[in-house]
């Protein structure tokens, strides 16, 4: 029987991602080696400092684990920035691919941010050394961890496939991008708890679903110990939305063609 | 076959709209070989990439009847920082052709050696315009689309080169596009001009010839 049109351009879509994706891996571990296993070390470093010096303020820290809320809290603001940071060269380092004319915008757009959630989901395995030993308590609920997880890296997928569009319609776009990744360090959460704001502004503070997600995760870490506030559901919501925002941003760019044409 | 209707493409500059390609419609049979003559920025490179599908046309329509390679040109299909082989690898993977066998014919085609494995980068044009044709080669595409890069090979390449590709029994189709009238001569049937938006299509190579010089030394060239 012959194959419909739609099996077709599946066969053909998933020929050009996995060749896209193993491209990704060449660029990624080709230039350093091994040497990209060295990211894990930035939340790391990070995590480190910025523990031992709340651990000076310890005082004022009512019953919230100092390592875990440090640790929650960067794992996500890393993924999100690096996510949106990471597809900024996606279109100038990509463009000599377009000449292959199975090669679409959204593809390599897929490509990159696939590849991008499984590099930031190395920086979750430090729970396991630190568990390991004992600078941490075992997860109070880790699906819920895994949970949160996920949800942020469909938040970093699709938030990254409009990074990434915008740096190609706007001659300012890689400009917007950098803005969009530094605001990122308010926008996760990763600095507070919602518990310790005036309950005035923990609703300004909820709108942005980076900070439910670090809530959840922070809710898996400590369970009952400190209170936590968050909806899964608003989550999801606006991950829908935003993954259409993306994909219709991508469309338009794929009519239109990228700004700044050095062809 | 190919066929293409009233395409037109225009692109936003400082100045508003610059219209490169007003109303140009062709079409091509397989096994036809037409060259394209143009000047410096009448378009041609625009023209041939539109064909391949890297652009959109601002209006008309192409219609493809028989596979076609990407645009062979200086940049473009080929990754600088990827090694040929990578490249080759990708390309293969895409077009779904078996990468051993490819790796063969382009080894042997390309005469690259040991370069294949260093990066596109650091290659000459030569080289670069070696490896892309060999990779395209391999694809077996019932229509080749050129963008002057033939002119960057050596005599030996370029014998090679054109054995292959003007090969009867494959009965392929080119379009080549080109200011150096030289190399229309020696590879295609029929002849186009480009020029100032406007494609006019000659069956005589020599008819074409004359018209583009004549586009050359009479009339000024206005962006």
């Amino acid at each position: 029987m012959q194959q419909t049109f739609f099996l077709k351009s599946l066969k053909l879509q998933k020929r050009v991602l996995s060749a896209l994706i193993r491209r990704e891996i060449i660029a990624l571990t080709g230039k350093r080696g091994m040497g990209y296993l060295l990211l894990m070390l930035e939340p790391f470093v990070f995590v480190v400092v910025l523990g031992l010096a709340l651990v000076l303020r310890a005082a004022s820290f009512k019953n919230v684990p100092i390592i875990e809320f440090c640790l929650s809290g960067y794992c996500i603001m890393w993924a999100c920035r690096f996510h949106i940071i990471k597809i900024l060269t996606v279109i100038t380092g990509n463009r000599d691919l377009f000449y292959h004319k199975y090669v679409k915008m959204i593809d390599i757009m897929i490509a990159r941010s696939t590849i991008q959630c499984f590099t930031t989901t190395l920086s979750l395995f430090l729970f396991f050394p630190l568990v390991f030993f004992g600078a941490i308590n075992c997860p109070n609920n880790p699906a819920l961890i895994i949970f949160s997880w996920i949800l942020v890296q469909w938040y970093g997928f699709s938030f990254s496939i409009i990074a990434g569009t915008v740096v190609g319609l706007y001659k300012f776009g890689f400009k917007i991008g950098m803005i969009l990744a530094a605001l990122h360090i308010i926008m996760t959460g990763g600095l507070f708890m919602v518990d310790w704001l005036p309950t005035k502004y923990a609703g300004y503070a909820l709108i942005f679903p980076m900070v439910h997600a670090t809530e959840m995760m922070r809710d898996g870490l400590f369970g009952n110990i400190a209170p936590t506030h968050y909806s899964g559901p608003y989550i999801i919501y606006s991950n829908i939305v935003l993954t259409y925002i993306g994909l219709a941003l991508c469309r338009k760019l794929t009519l239109r063609g990228p700004v700044d044409d050095s062809y | 076959m190919i066929r293409i209707d009233h395409l037109c493409k225009s692109y936003p500059t400082r100045n508003g709209m610059k219209s490169v390609l007003k109303n140009v419609s062709f079409s091509l049979q397989r096994g036809e070989k037409l060259g394209i003559l143009g000047c410096n920025g009448a378009g041609k490179s625009t023209l041939i990439r539109i064909i391949g599908g890297v652009e959109n046309p601002t209006s008309g329509t192409i219609t493809r009847e028989m596979s076609m390679s990407w645009p062979l040109a200086f940049q473009g299909g080929i990754v600088g920082s990827l090694s040929g082989n990578d490249n080759l690898r990708f390309i293969c993977r895409i077009y779904n052709v078996d990468y051993n066998t490819a790796l063969k014919s382009v080894e042997e085609f390309s005469e690259l050696g040991s370069y294949m494995y260093e990066p596109v980068k650091t290659y000459s044009a030569g080289m670069r315009a070696r490896l892309a044709f060999a990779i395209s080669m391999t694809v077996d595409f019932d229509c080749y689309l050129i963008d002057e890069i033939s002119a960057v090979g050596d005599k030996r390449f370029n014998i090679k080169f054109k054995e292959r590709l003007l090969n009867k029994t494959d009965n392929r189709s080119i379009i080549m596009v080109s200011h150096f009238y030289g190399v229309i001569k020696e590879y295609c049937d029929t002849a186009a001009v480009l020029h100032s938006g406007n494609l006019t299509v000659y069956d005589d190579v020599k008819k074409a010839i004359d018209y583009y010089e004549d586009c050359l030394q009479t009339k000024q060239i206005v962006f």
